[in-house]
């Protein structure tokens, strides 16, 4: 809601309206840290909207400044609580992980990750069945929304949506299957 | 300190200064995107989770919710109540000649229904076993039966029929 005398800056902003700030500015940011974190793709999309909502529940208590740190902070805890109760991935120690992190910033071809994670999504979507298969590459590898693909497809969106809802459903299943064996 | 930080064997909460490592290590070696819903299906989920919110703040709504809760479950209450003492007596109460008594005729008359019904079926069953002769015979009288019934058997006789019993 605007207040007519003032300015931009004194802009009252609702809960939702600074989720939805937090979100956007935040979520690749969240969504790397949850992956760093358990290494998986599919559980930090699931971690990554657990913070956000942690953080909105407890928006109203948040005084601090570093709304950063603070969602990092969170995304990290919930991580954590996820290898606990899951307690049996490996994830690298300390000084493994720095150890990579050199290893990556000094060799000539720096791998990115984005890439690295991108190219293994796409081989998991190239397996799915029709019309799954294109519509998870559309999702995960061409970033397409759900009505973007609609209007493509000639499709209604509703049925778009309940595709990309099953192709996510079935690429979960495809990489909880390769990581487990 | 790493993602997962363990000490031995048990992952632990970062401190401060492992986060901020973690953050810049994140944020140099290039940040992954999600996927695309992901937006929309926190700002989904957070309007179900403010909507919940508003209802439980609501503590008018709620009181009342509860006083008509309270209302039905006493109303319940005495209607038990009330059936369990209350009723058995009017019963009794509207017999002037007393409940077992009551009930003695109730049975009576059930069954004289009863023999009455039983009698009318084995009638029926007698007039069944009877065949054709016994149809007739109830049909026509005695008499006239008779001569059916006889003019029915030479007629078997001529065509080879024969009155079977298929039961």
């Amino acid at each position: 809601m605007l207040i007519c005398m003032g300015t931009v800056q004194d802009r009252k902003w609702t809960k939702e309206e600074r989720l939805s700030r937090m979100v956007d500015t935040y979520q690749n940011l969240v969504f790397s840290v949850c992956y760093k974190v358990v290494g998986d793709y599919f559980a930090a999309e699931d971690l990554a909207q657990e913070t956000f909502l942690s953080a909105f529940k407890n928006l109203d208590t948040f005084e601090g400044a570093n709304e950063k740190a603070w969602l990092c902070r969170i995304a990290t805890n919930k991580g954590i609580d996820y290898l606990r109760s899951s307690g049996r991935r490996a994830v690298p120690t300390e000084d493994i992980f720095f150890e990579q992190q050199v290893e990556d910033r000094g060799s000539p071809e720096e791998i990115c990750l984005e890439e690295e994670v991108r190219e293994r999504l796409l081989g998991y979507c190239r397996q799915l069945r029709p019309p799954y298969n294109e519509i998870a590459e559309a999702v995960y590898c061409e970033e397409k929304k759900a009505d973007e693909i609609a209007r493509e497809r000639g499709e209604n969106i509703k049925t778009v949506q309940t595709q990309i809802y099953r192709a996510r459903d079935m690429l979960r299943k495809l990489y909880g299957k390769e990581r487990s064996a | 300190m790493s993602e997962g930080n363990r000490m031995g064997g048990e992952y632990r909460y970062m401190t401060d200064k492992e986060l901020e490592a973690l953050i810049a290590g994140v944020e140099d070696h290039g940040m992954l995107a999600p996927p695309v819903y992901l937006k929309e299906l926190i700002m989904k989920e957070a309007k179900g989770l403010a909507a919940v919110r508003k209802k439980g703040i609501d503590k008018k709504t709620a009181r009342r919710v509860l006083m008509v809760y309270r209302a039905k479950v006493i109303g319940a209450a005495a209607a038990a109540i009330f059936c369990l003492v209350m009723v058995p007596m009017e019963i009794d109460g509207g017999k002037p000649d007393g409940s077992s008594q009551w009930r003695q005729k109730v049975i009576e008359e059930d069954m004289k229904y009863y023999q009455e019904e039983s009698e009318r079926l084995r009638n029926e069953m007698e007039i069944r076993e009877g065949g054709f002769g016994g149809f007739m015979e109830n049909l026509l009288g005695e008499e006239t039966a008779g001569k059916a019934v006889s003019i029915w058997n030479g007629m078997t006789g001529l065509f080879g029929w024969e009155e079977r019993d298929y039961e």
